[in-house]
């Protein structure tokens, strides 16, 4: 069968792409908001949009806690738009782009989200509200620079506030009190330690590390544990913060990334870890396969749900004992006000009524963590998990060594840092290869900042 | 041929389906052509950039592997199915016509079931609890027995595989209806030149088919080009980039990263790529044999 | 046909039978894991010990499958009605009318089946959200058809071409117009084609999946494959209820299909090797 049959002067065809060629020249795109926005007022009922990348527990409780202001604010309506954490940051993108832009969004730090939506103008600064309800007091130092960031997008830890946290993270290593004690093994002190008792492991048939990488970013937060030991300040803040004579290829990352790359050769990482999405690797977890989970202190409600006191949790082991702990973690993203929002003083109220002690108190009381030092006010923890992560947080915080993500120092980590990250795990590329390109890719965003 | 009741009638019959056609498909795609001389981010004001999306794309290695992957794909999706479904088109004609059909609607069937279920399927058959697996493991193939979906070397060829699985049916299908079309008198006179089964098959049925492969590889290599729902649902272009497709890229650039003019470019690309495979898949089946 | 011998038929039959049920296995596979109860601990295929219909339930219940199943089949129809009327309008036209630019708007038309849709998807996007279109029914419909004309077209002036010109020429003699002629003389013949081309437009609309995804973000809209996208990538260790939402994704458009193969499989292939 011929489309293009016999005898057809076939020129025909080629001055037709021509045509829509010079068509789409002429048309030119630009952005096509006719800055048109509905009033969110409908029957004196205001509604408040917010935007967040939460599940679990965490938005459970966020939730509960927005209903109670709208109970309190019998005019306000609050909606929630909910996203998976790997797409939210391009659908929230768009969605402030569209005829329905949200009021309120949680974010994420540096420039992971952040500061391209700062960059953009589509997130306001909110210093006249902070100082009226007082949120740069409430926070510790380690907190402050964390929600500020230039006008230009262009630096991050000074300008102007704009984002206010209510939830804090640390990661760290979940571990089956059963599975370890079964091996006669001390709870590890030191990074020695803690590799040998990956080692007693696996001799023992056990599964040492049960991750699940499908999602790629799982293999940055393992990076993180050993990064804490293996990487020195300078290095990891050069790189989180934009100092340009910090490059991804120094030595605290080769040695890191080197070191998983062993872990994985010598069989300590699950196996099917690439075909495993995380959820499916704490699932599997909490019915008994793995007896150490790299992950978030956000996972706490549901492991303890599912596993009591058979799941306990500490940081990474210094290398030499005795030595402050040292890991990665943040005062958590914040909840921004956006620029097209029309109703920013109510916004600023729902925000200051979401990151009072009271909802710090309650989230604590769930087993989450937080920012702000609550003191005497801290809960009672409801369950011996909580009280391990609620206790490696606070010693992170008071020892000044809680590290920031290095995700926060460029967007897109989907495509170049997630998948080198897990192609230098497997060995399929040497450390030298992937940190070099992760680097390029960084130089490139960077320069682009300029 | 009849004129229309008037000049203009002719015209009003072909309206509604431009009516559609035309700013449903052929204004967006040039568009695309374009969008893909901007820098845009959907948010902010579009920056003129000429040909440097291009220059990024071309030069890009990521680009280029996804190429590379669409091309590796082209082998699974189209030579395979092509290959494997002459003898199977002719073994079904063989058979008695309801025994035929019906092993040919069963080899058929995949093209029926949407993509997504396919790649949610083949998930689980090929995760490292799966059941191919299993029965591998059952062989005593232990060593075999991978995360195929998770492995940075099998990946890809294990996505190109379920590609041959749902396409072989469609191949298997259309070389039967032409194989239908060959004149029993062109074998008749090859019998009688005493021609072997070999040359009877490179003279007469092969050139016979050369309709239906045309478009058997035409379909396909389209298919394996544009494949997105399958690598989307499955690895995502993972581990790693290793199953990395232009359609993966398009999607993730335009709506996750905002980089509408690059994924633009890209888009550009491909269809320039589809474009150029169909013609020359069409070209080489106009050649009159010699 | 080349003739063969008895050992090469028995070879024959024995190669597809191999192949029918190589294709088949997984499809059985993923139905039976449907079936199973929902703690089963699952790695391989296994016929279940009775027939549980419980995930299907649960499909429906937690995971709104009933929505994304009327969600597709009020898409599917639409455009398998758009694209049925307006390709036979045209084809009609093309197939047996004669006017001045013909060949160009042809062509112009099977541009249609050649451009990937990736390449039409951001611009439309942008164009359908400017419209505040997206987030609607409409937002897939329209584009499907179009994308659809182009095929419908070309397969329904395949059609027209082929029928004998007298047939036309003795009905226009009679006086009638050409709508006429369309509806009574060349329709009743037609219906293998478009049965055919009902079928594969109401198929491809029903699998659809990038369009969906990018217009359709709101849950009560989306349509069935993108919903099961979604349903895998959240419950993921529930995998007898992804193989129930699978099934039932997936059997609409097969039964469809077994339903209307023989006359579906006797249109496609003489029509498409008409050419």
């Amino acid at each position: 069968m011929s489309r293009f049959a016999r005898g057809r002067p076939r020129c025909g065809l080629l001055s037709l792409l021509a045509a829509l060629v010079i068509a789409g020249l002429s048309t030119g795109c630009g952005p096509d908001r006719a800055g048109d926005r509905e009033g969110a007022a409908e029957n004196g009922r205001r509604t408040l949009e917010v935007w967040t990348p939460e599940s679990g527990s965490r938005l459970q409780l966020v939730q509960r806690r927005a209903g109670e202001f709208s109970a309190a604010h019998p005019d306000v309506a609050v909606n929630f738009t909910v996203r998976d954490f790997g797409s939210y940051p391009a659908q929230l993108k768009l969605a402030l782009a569209s005829d329905r832009p949200p009021d309120v969004a949680i974010g994420n730090l540096g420039w992971s989200l952040d500061g391209p939506l700062i960059k953009a103008g589509l997130l306001r600064p909110l210093d006249a509200w902070a100082a009226r309800y007082g949120w740069d007091k409430r926070f510790p130092d380690a907190a402050r620079a964390q929600m500020r960031f230039t006008t230009d997008g262009r630096q991050f830890g000074s300008g102007p506030i704009f984002g206010i946290p209510y939830a804090a993270d640390v990661i760290g290593w979940f571990y089956n009190v059963r599975k370890l004690a079964a091996l006669r093994v001390p709870v590890p002190a030191t990074l020695a330690e803690l590799e040998s008792s990956f080692e007693s492991a696996r001799r023992a048939g056990e599964i040492p590390i049960m991750l699940g990488n499908k999602a790629q970013w799982p293999g940055l937060h393992l990076f993180y544990l050993v990064s804490a030991d293996l990487a020195s300040d300078q290095e990891i803040n050069g790189i989180v913060f934009g100092n340009r004579s910090v490059k991804w290829t120094a030595p605290g990352f080769v040695q890191s990334a080197r070191r998983l790359a062993l872990w994985n050769a010598k069989g300590f990482i699950e196996a099917g870890a690439n075909g495993l999405s995380p959820a499916d690797a704490l699932a599997k977890f909490t019915l008994g396969s793995g007896v150490f989970l790299p992950a978030g202190s956000w996972n706490v409600a549901e492991l303890s749900a599912a596993m009591g006191d058979n799941v306990a949790f500490f940081l990474t082991p210094p290398i030499r004992a005795g030595d402050p702990r040292r890991a990665t973690g943040s005062v958590g993203y914040g909840w921004h006000i956006t620029a097209a929002s029309r109703q920013p003083d109510l916004a600023a109220e729902f925000i200051d009524y979401m990151t009072r002690d009271e909802f710090a108190i309650e989230l604590v009381a769930g087993g989450d963590i937080t920012p702000l030092d609550l003191g005497e006010r801290t809960p009672q923890l409801p369950s011996r998990l909580a009280g391990d992560v609620y206790a490696a947080w606070q010693s992170v915080v008071s020892n000044g060594t809680l590290l920031p993500y290095l995700e926060f120092a460029a967007p897109n980590g989907a495509e170049v840092l997630y998948p080198t990250m897990q192609s230098m795990i497997a060995g399929h590329e040497t450390p030298e290869q992937g940190l070099a390109r992760i680097e390029q890719s960084r130089e490139e965003f960077l320069d682009s900042l300029q | 041929m009849r004129r229309g009741s008037g000049r203009a009638l002719p015209y009003l019959y072909v309206l509604p389906a431009f009516l559609f056609f035309v700013p449903f498909v052929l204004v967006p795609f040039a568009h695309t052509v374009g969008l893909s001389f901007y820098d845009w981010d959907g948010l902010t004001r579009a920056a003129f950039a000429g040909f440097d999306n291009y220059r990024e794309a071309l030069g890009s290695a990521l680009v280029r592997s996804a190429f590379t992957h669409a091309l590796v794909l082209i082998l699974f999706f189209g030579v395979l199915p092509v290959v494997l479904a002459l003898p199977l088109a002719a073994m079904s004609a063989r058979e008695s016509a309801p025994a035929g059909n019906a092993l040919r609607t069963l080899i058929f069937l995949p093209q029926a079931i949407s993509t997504v279920v396919v790649g949610v399927s083949w998930g689980w058959i090929l995760a490292l609890d799966g059941p191919l697996n299993t029965g591998l493991r059952a062989l005593g193939l232990d060593r075999a027995a991978i995360d195929w979906l998770g492995s940075f070397a099998w990946a890809l060829p294990s996505l190109g595989m379920v590609g041959a699985w749902t396409l072989l049916g469609l191949c298997v299908a259309l070389f039967f209806a032409g194989l239908q079309q060959i004149p029993e008198s062109l074998y008749d006179a090859a019998a009688v030149d005493g021609a072997g089964r070999w040359r009877t098959f490179r003279a007469v049925t092969l050139p016979g088919l050369k309709g239906p492969v045309a478009v058997a590889l035409t379909v396909t290599v389209v298919s394996a080009l544009r494949a997105f729902d399958l690598v989307f649902v499955t690895t995502r272009g993972g581990p790693g980039t290793e199953t990395v497709v232009p359609g993966i890229l398009i999607y993730r650039r335009a709506f996750e990263d905002a980089r509408l003019g690059s994924a633009a470019a890209i888009a550009v690309i491909l269809a320039v790529v589809v474009f150029a495979a169909t013609w020359v898949i069409n070209r080489i089946a106009d050649r009159k044999p010699s | 046909m080349i003739a063969a011998t008895r050992a090469e038929r028995t070879w024959s039959v024995v190669i597809l039978l191999v192949f029918a049920a190589a294709t088949v296995l997984p499809i059985l596979g993923i139905v039976l894991l449907s079936l199973q109860p929902e703690q089963a601990q699952l790695s391989g295929f296994a016929w279940p010990d009775r027939l549980d219909f419980g995930n299907y339930a649960r499909a429906f219940e937690v995971a709104h499958f009933g929505s994304y199943l009327k969600s597709s089949l009020v898409v599917s129809i639409a455009v398998a009605a758009g694209t049925v009327v307006v390709s036979t309008l045209a084809g009609y036209a093309f197939g047996t009318m004669r006017f001045a630019g013909e060949n160009f708007l042809f062509y112009l038309l099977l541009t249609g089946l050649v451009i990937p849709f990736e390449a039409v998807i951001v611009p439309l996007y942008v164009e359908l959200q400017a419209a505040r279109l997206t987030n609607s029914y409409a937002s897939v419909i329209l584009p499907l058809v179009g994308v659809n004309a182009a095929f419908g077209t070309f397969w329904m002036r395949a059609y027209f071409r082929a029928v004998p010109r007298e047939l036309i020429e003795a009905a226009s003699l009679d006086g009638a117009r050409s709508l006429r002629i369309l509806w009574k003389v060349l329709l009743p013949g037609a219906r293998p084609a478009l049965l055919t081309l009902v079928v594969l437009a109401f198929m491809w609309s029903w699998n659809e999946f990038l369009l969906p995804l990018v217009m359709l973000s709101r849950e009560d809209l989306r349509t069935a494959p993108l919903g099961l996208a979604f349903f895998a990538g959240r419950y993921t260790t529930d995998r007898v209820g992804m193989a129930a939402a699978a099934v039932m994704v997936a059997l609409p458009v097969v039964a469809l299909f077994v339903a209307t193969h023989r006359r579906f499989v006797h249109g496609m292939w003489a029509g498409a090797l008409k050419q």
